[in-house]
């Protein structure tokens, strides 16, 4: 956007939040009155009075996301503050109109079903040796956060490990209280943020949010009902998706602020499939979003142009009768693969078993096809933000790469490099970020040209 | 001065005779303060502490100046500055985003096109320093010029230049990634 139309949205987002505030009700200061903890400057000396009002920032209360109402909403966890990054956060403002309790230790409030509670900070100053990465999000080329698991009484539990700078230095900070599978290397957890301080882990049974960058996670319970299941999660432009499967029903889709707010559920609901295994998938950019949901085949779609809602869209590859992926790199570039006749005839044009590569321009209204990927499975699939001739995809064995749609591939990562790679994805359109599995565990890799050239990322520091 | 009440500082006639009745605190109280409180909410991004920092700067006026003595300009100085200050004491822990709650979220019905954007570009403001978080709201909420913000933040021209720039590079950067 030029500055013109960077200056008008600034101008009305100020006077909208601005007239949007309710200031509560204020009385005229008397002689020596003080409020808060900020002592005025008065020329003259006053005997200290009481402090009258005591919210603000001194209250040690976090207000977490409101989830569902309920769970009564506010959680919160005891901070440890040896660990600056757990500490940034963990102190916010009440909002007035609440009486905020004078400054005290965090306390936890147990909910009244059976969500457990919110975790504890981590107190370690470094990440544990053995972190195990399984997920990974970036809010900028900067700053991620990974989840992973290391090894804990109860056998392996959720960690996560924050980085600044572009995942040369990683801290830890809080984590939910969550059991992962011995030694999985599918990710049973995922972890997306939307901006410094708003992000979720996922697990299809379990959904937990924070709104302090990760210092405190509160449990949310997962809308649509009991037995209700995670799909997928996915934020941008300042919201939050996540599409759920009901039993004996189709998805839901829902909307939050990223900031915090209770899920909306939209009225569209994908069918599921009657597959072993209904796969949702959002893509997001801006405000604009795709669902793909294959389940053997690709069983339905939706889509959201520009925020206005989420309605029935045919997703490419319905024909393909095989397994799908697709990726966006902006509101109108879209790039596919599909999976040729594994559950019924392929689409015309290609042969069984081949890898397509479909493009659109037009926000998915239509697409066409622009070659195959040379591979039997495509297991993560990432397009360049505003580059929509960049493209990665997890196969096999290794990491490929096209700079050309999708005709032409090379391999990014070899096959004999690693035992299998599960996720590829670029921060910006010259960063990308993948997890692969080694001959000695789970490792993160970062390329800084766009997937050419990779490195893994070390988490302890040295 | 002995410690009473408000009436105290009633003067009578403002020094330029421009108000018809005498001005007391009370009165510019209840014409300036609403309007205070949005401008420290916008620069602090917490209710609260914008109503704690506006009482304040109040106080702070009240001992220096007269009500008629053109008490506007002076309050939104005062606060302008104790929002800065209260930046560098508490707003490391404060802004990593502001507190959500019933006095925050738009009142009424909201265009369900504008919600993400708003939110986004509202983000964006908390993630920005200070300085130039504050340039940015005096600029382009109170639309002063650049002569005018710099009068207030008591800075040179050429500073505000510089710093309005680079905020809206930062915003412009935060918002398009």
């Amino acid at each position: 956007m030029n500055e013109q139309e960077l200056t008008d949205a600034l101008r009305r987002m100020l006077h909208r939040r601005a007239s949007a505030l309710r200031p509560g009700p204020g009385q005229p200061p008397l002689e020596g009155e003080m409020t808060g903890p900020y002592l005025p400057e008065t020329r003259r000396r006053r005997p200290p009075t009481p402090v009258l009002v005591a919210a603000a920032a001194a209250a040690a209360l976090v207000a977490g996301g409101a989830g569902l109402a309920v769970e009564g909403g506010h959680h919160a966890t005891v901070a440890t503050a040896t660990d600056p990054a757990a500490t940034v956060g963990a102190t916010t403002a009440t909002t007035a109109g609440h009486a905020a309790p004078p400054p005290a230790p965090a306390t936890t409030v147990a909910p009244a079903t059976s969500i457990p509670p919110s975790t504890v900070a981590r107190a370690a100053a470094s990440v544990a040796p053995g972190f195990a990465p399984l997920s990974v999000t970036f809010v900028s080329a900067a700053e991620g956060w990974a989840l992973g698991a290391v090894s804990c009484p109860a056998g392996r539990c959720a960690a996560v490990a924050h980085t600044t700078d572009g995942g040369a230095s990683w801290t830890p900070v809080g984590a939910p209280a969550l059991t992962l599978p011995a030694a999985a290397t599918d990710a049973p957890a995922d972890i997306r943020f939307a901006d410094a301080a708003d992000g979720w882990i996922y697990s299809s049974t379990s959904l937990w949010v924070t709104h302090d960058g990760g210092a405190a996670w509160q449990a949310q319970t997962i809308p649509g009902g009991p037995g209700a299941a995670v799909g997928d999660l996915e934020a941008s432009a300042g919201v939050a998706y996540l599409v759920t499967l009901r039993p004996g029903a189709g998805e839901g889709i829902y909307s939050a602020p990223a900031v915090g707010g209770s899920w909306t559920a939209s009225a569209l609901s994908p069918a599921i499939g009657g597959g072993p295994l209904p796969a949702p998938a959002i893509v997001l950019q801006g405000r604009t979003g795709w669902i793909l949901t294959d389940n053997r085949t690709v069983v339905s779609g939706a889509r959201n142009p520009d925020g206005a809602g989420w309605r029935a869209w045919t997703a490419p590859c319905s024909s393909g009768h095989g397994a799908a992926g697709l990726a966006a790199a902006s509101p109108t570039d879209l790039v596919a693969w599909c999976a040729e006749g594994t559950w019924g005839p392929p689409q015309p044009g290609t042969t069984a078993g081949q890898l397509t590569v479909l493009r659109s321009s037009d926000g998915g209204s239509t697409f066409s096809p622009v070659g195959t990927v040379p591979a039997h499975t495509v297991g993560s699939w990432a397009v360049a933000p505003g580059q929509p001739a960049d493209i990665l995809a997890v196969t096999g064995g290794g990491i490929v790469r096209s700079t050309n749609g999708g005709a032409s591939w090379t391999t990014a990562y070899p096959a004999a490099a690693t035992t299998g790679a599960q996720y590829v994805g670029y921060t910006t359109a010259t960063q990308a970020v993948a997890l692969v599995t080694t001959a000695s565990g789970q490792s993160l890799l970062i390329s800084h040209d766009g997937g050419s050239s990779w490195s893994p990322v070390t988490f302890q520091a040295s | 001065m002995n410690p009473t009440g408000v009436e105290d500082h009633r003067l009578g006639y403002g020094v330029q005779d421009e108000q018809p009745a005498p001005l007391t605190w009370t009165d510019v109280y209840r014409a300036e303060r609403d309007g205070l409180v949005r401008l420290a909410y916008l620069i602090t991004g917490s209710q609260a502490v914008a109503e704690d920092l506006v009482q304040d700067s109040f106080i702070r006026v009240m001992g220096r100046i007269d009500p008629g003595d053109h008490p506007g300009a002076y309050l939104r100085r005062s606060v302008v500055n104790a929002c800065y200050t209260w930046h560098r004491r508490d707003g490391r822990r404060s802004t990593v985003r502001p507190a959500t709650g019933a006095g925050e979220e738009p009142a009424g019905p909201v265009d369900p096109r504008t919600p993400g954007e708003e939110l986004e570009m509202w983000d964006a403001l908390n993630h920005l320093d200070p300085r130039r978080r504050t340039v940015l709201v005096l600029r382009f909420y109170l639309d002063l010029t650049e002569a005018e913000t710099a009068s207030l933040l008591g800075w040179r021209v050429g500073t505000v230049k510089s710093a309005t720039h680079r905020a809206l590079a930062d915003l412009r950067r935060i918002v398009e990634r």
